[in-house]
């Protein structure tokens, strides 16, 4: 209950300005990994307070990570125009995705390389939703490990993640609204290396009271994946 | 983890705790919606905003309940528990009260440490759990049975010896137990959550004055001939909620003062004779008298004397027989802390009175209660102002909703219900066309909706003064959505950037011709 968390605001530079983040890492710990986090989609409650995104942040390092979340651009502190509601809700109402998609993989990918040129040790991808999306697209390659939460495979291509041939978790649950459980289900049939997984009842897509086991499932699969040497 | 958080003095513990930077897991009570309002609104009183020690990460949620089911394990790294949920029914009632919690509940709390591999056990007790006895009570667990007034103080010794002995079976196991004496409002102001025990003979009073007040002209207030079964000189102990929540914390945060027995007990309680003057002087009555037990005859029992015996019998043991309680133990506890327990004369117990004549009601209880109004602020009543919810959906949204430049940028088509569940028929279905809003219906009606948002009042006016967004309102459990989720969020997207282009509030729509 008493362990001291520090929590550092970084700033990373990104293609439309200055990307707003913060760094978490236990005081009194030595880290073993560095946990990037993706957020969702702005459009659906993507930002560093999302549930889900702050529990990983400021969990994860009890279990000796070093955890970096940040806002995409134009979203809470980080540089570049508020998002554009009214240019991409139309489509996004319709399809799910927008415009504005590439540009925040491509601040993903900003975010890993700041994060190597700062810390010198295993970096692991957390993508939540269209994070998960954007951490595919942009730094699969450069990833001693992924989990994808609730990956949006339905809206979006996710092909690098078989090539790139990473350990992969996934989790997912059985009555989300971005993505038929049959889908997932089929999808990680077909991926090769396989992936292990975790279905969660119940959680929807937003995983509303579910946060801890979310975390700890993370934290297992940090641990045994970096302990079995899955550097990069 | 804390457990008993929305209790008197667990939620007053929980600030103080978090005041000292203990990250806490709050275990609380299934629906947690309506758990964590209630939690919110106690803790606001104490200038602790629980949405930012959410945000922050210094306060986590658990549902659950010690009775009904605690949580899965979960990967929190929980290293103690503070176990203040208790029931404080002096008798047992029909739902198996006060064993249910006080036994039963700890007997599972126990198992629950167990499988969790959780070591550092505090819990909070009862002085009284020491039942009848002439002798100083030590700091110690008393291995003979004692004789109990009541089923409350035999529960207390039963959860104190379930924990004892789940102490006793590992070595590395720690149980620190705190025995409050009479819990009452803070010392300064006289706040308290609760108004049972203590307060009982002081709502007899306002009773009989209130009889007084309705008889004009009578000045017989000043001579009442009420007799009260109990000696002048002995004394009540009481002890203010701040100062045992600040000694449990203090203990807390300083592993040397674990695996102890505190008697968090007033060194210097009021006499009942101070008690009686205060309570006379605060209800402008006079004329009260203690009569010793061993010769007051309760076959001449006036109507006022028989009125006073109804209401305050459940406690009229402890203002007969209060056990001498040893305090070497707190006095180091107290001294390292830097604390003293204050003393009460009339003037301080007077305050006590006057916080629960303003505030004796349920505040936090019901389902469907409403947000507690928050000390020093002017909050309408809800209920009072139900004409303002209608002039809100079925005038102001569609006259802004057709001129606002999101929605027609938007072109969404969709029906969607609102239900404020704290309002009387407080639902309204809302049919969108291109961005334009078409038709709106209030009340129960059959209209097939694509989703419904359930939220509160509070929520309500705050989420449409564009001060909160409706995505984290409904991440963070202050709003339910049913039908489609997808579409509901990425509305709830276009309504915030509504609620800023045309932010309303009461005094909107008074100003166009609502009255509330």
């Amino acid at each position: 209950m008493t362990t001291k968390l520090i929590r550092e605001q970084v700033y990373i530079p990104g293609p439309r300005g200055r990307l707003v983040g913060e760094l978490s890492y236990p005081d009194n710990t030595t880290a073993n990994a560095v946990v990037l986090i993706a957020n969702p989609h702005p459009l659906m409650g993507g930002a560093i307070a999302n549930n889900v995104i702050e529990r990983l942040a400021m969990d994860l390092p009890a279990h000796g990570c070093v955890t970096l979340r940040f806002d995409y651009g134009g979203v809470g502190h980080s540089g570049g125009d508020p998002i554009d509601v009214a240019g991409n809700m139309r489509q996004f109402w319709e399809t799910g995705t927008s415009p504005a998609d590439p540009g925040m993989a491509q601040e993903v990918d900003c975010a890993s390389n700041w994060l190597r040129s700062q810390l010198d040790l295993p970096q692991v991808g957390i993508g939540y939703s269209f994070g998960a999306y954007a951490l595919v697209s942009s730094v699969v390659d450069r990833l001693a490990s992924l989990i994808l939460i609730s990956p949006t495979i339905a809206r979006h291509d996710f092909s690098p993640l078989s090539a790139a041939g990473r350990p992969t978790m996934v989790i997912y649950s059985d009555d989300d609204f971005a993505t038929p459980v049959e889908t997932t289900q089929h999808w990680l049939e077909s991926l090769s290396p396989p992936a292990s997984s975790h279905m969660l009842t119940g959680g929807e897509h937003f995983y509303r009271g579910m946060e801890p086991h979310i975390v700890k499932l993370c934290a297992d699969f940090i641990v045994q994946t970096i302990s079995e040497g899955g550097g990069a | 983890m804390i457990t008993g958080a929305t209790g008197f003095i667990g939620h007053t513990l929980l600030a103080d705790l978090l005041r000292r930077d203990v990250r806490s897991a709050v275990l609380l009570r299934p629906p947690l919606d309506q758990s964590t309002r209630r939690l919110a609104g106690m803790l606001l009183e104490l200038n602790i905003d629980l949405d930012e020690m959410l945000a922050s990460g210094r306060v986590i949620l658990m549902t659950g309940d010690v009775v009904r089911g605690l949580p899965e394990p979960t990967g929190l790294n929980i290293q103690s528990i503070i176990h203040c949920a208790a029931s404080t029914r002096f008798q047992t009632d029909p739902a198996g009260e006060p064993r249910k919690t006080n036994v039963i509940g700890t007997l599972n709390l126990l198992r629950w440490a167990q499988t969790n591999n959780i070591n550092d056990l505090h819990l909070v007790s009862s002085a009284y759990q020491c039942g009848k006895t002439n002798r100083p009570v030590p700091e110690t667990l008393s291995k003979d049975r004692p004789h109990f007034h009541n089923p409350y103080e035999r529960t207390k010794w039963q959860a104190e010896r379930a924990c004892m002995t789940w102490s006793h079976a590992k070595p590395d196991r720690v149980l620190t137990i705190y025995r409050p004496s009479i819990v009452v409002g803070e010392y300064n102001t006289g706040r308290a959550t609760k108004f049972s025990g203590f307060y009982l003979m002081a709502r007899a009073s306002r009773l009989l004055a209130e009889q007084y007040d309705h008889e004009s002209g009578n000045d017989d207030r000043h001579h009442i001939t009420l007799r009260l079964r109990g000696r002048a000189n002995d004394r009540q102990n009481i002890v203010p909620v701040d100062h045992v929540s600040a000694m449990i914390a203090h203990a807390f945060v300083n592993k040397r003062f674990h695996g102890q027995i505190y008697h968090l007990t007033h060194p210097d309680a009021p006499s009942n004779h101070t008690i009686q003057r205060a309570i006379e002087a605060h209800y402008n009555i006079a004329g009260g008298r203690f009569v010793d037990p061993d010769t007051f005859d309760p076959g001449v029992m006036t109507e006022m004397d028989r009125l006073f015996c109804e209401v305050s019998r459940p406690i009229e043991h402890y203002f007969m027989a209060t056990p001498d309680f040893d305090r070497g133990l707190a006095q180091e506890l107290q001294m390292s802390a830097g604390l003293s327990c204050p003393a009460y004369d009339t003037t301080d117990l007077q305050r006590l009175f006057t916080y629960a004549d303003q505030h004796q009601r349920d505040r936090y209880r019901g389902a469907t209660a409403p947000t507690p109004k928050v000390a020093d602020t002017d909050e309408p009543d809800l209920h009072c102002d139900a004409p303002l919810y209608n002039a809100y959906f079925m005038s102001f949204l569609p006259d802004r909703v057709n001129r606002s430049k999101i929605a027609q940028a938007t072109g969404f088509s969709v029906t969607m219900r609102f239900v404020i569940e704290d309002i009387p028929n407080g639902q309204w279905v809302c049919r969108f066309e291109q961005g334009r809003l078409i038709e709106v219906h209030h009340g129960e009606n059959t209209f097939k909706e694509d989703f419904c948002y359930r939220t509160h009042a509070e929520v309500f006016w705050r989420s449409i003064a564009g001060n909160v967004h409706p995505q984290k309102i409904f991440l963070k459990r202050q709003a339910r959505v049913t039908g489609n989720t997808e579409q509901a969020l990425k509305m709830a997207m276009i309504l915030y950037k509504f609620n800023q282009e045309f932010p309303c509030d009461r005094q909107t729509l008074m100003s166009e011709g609502a009255s509330p």
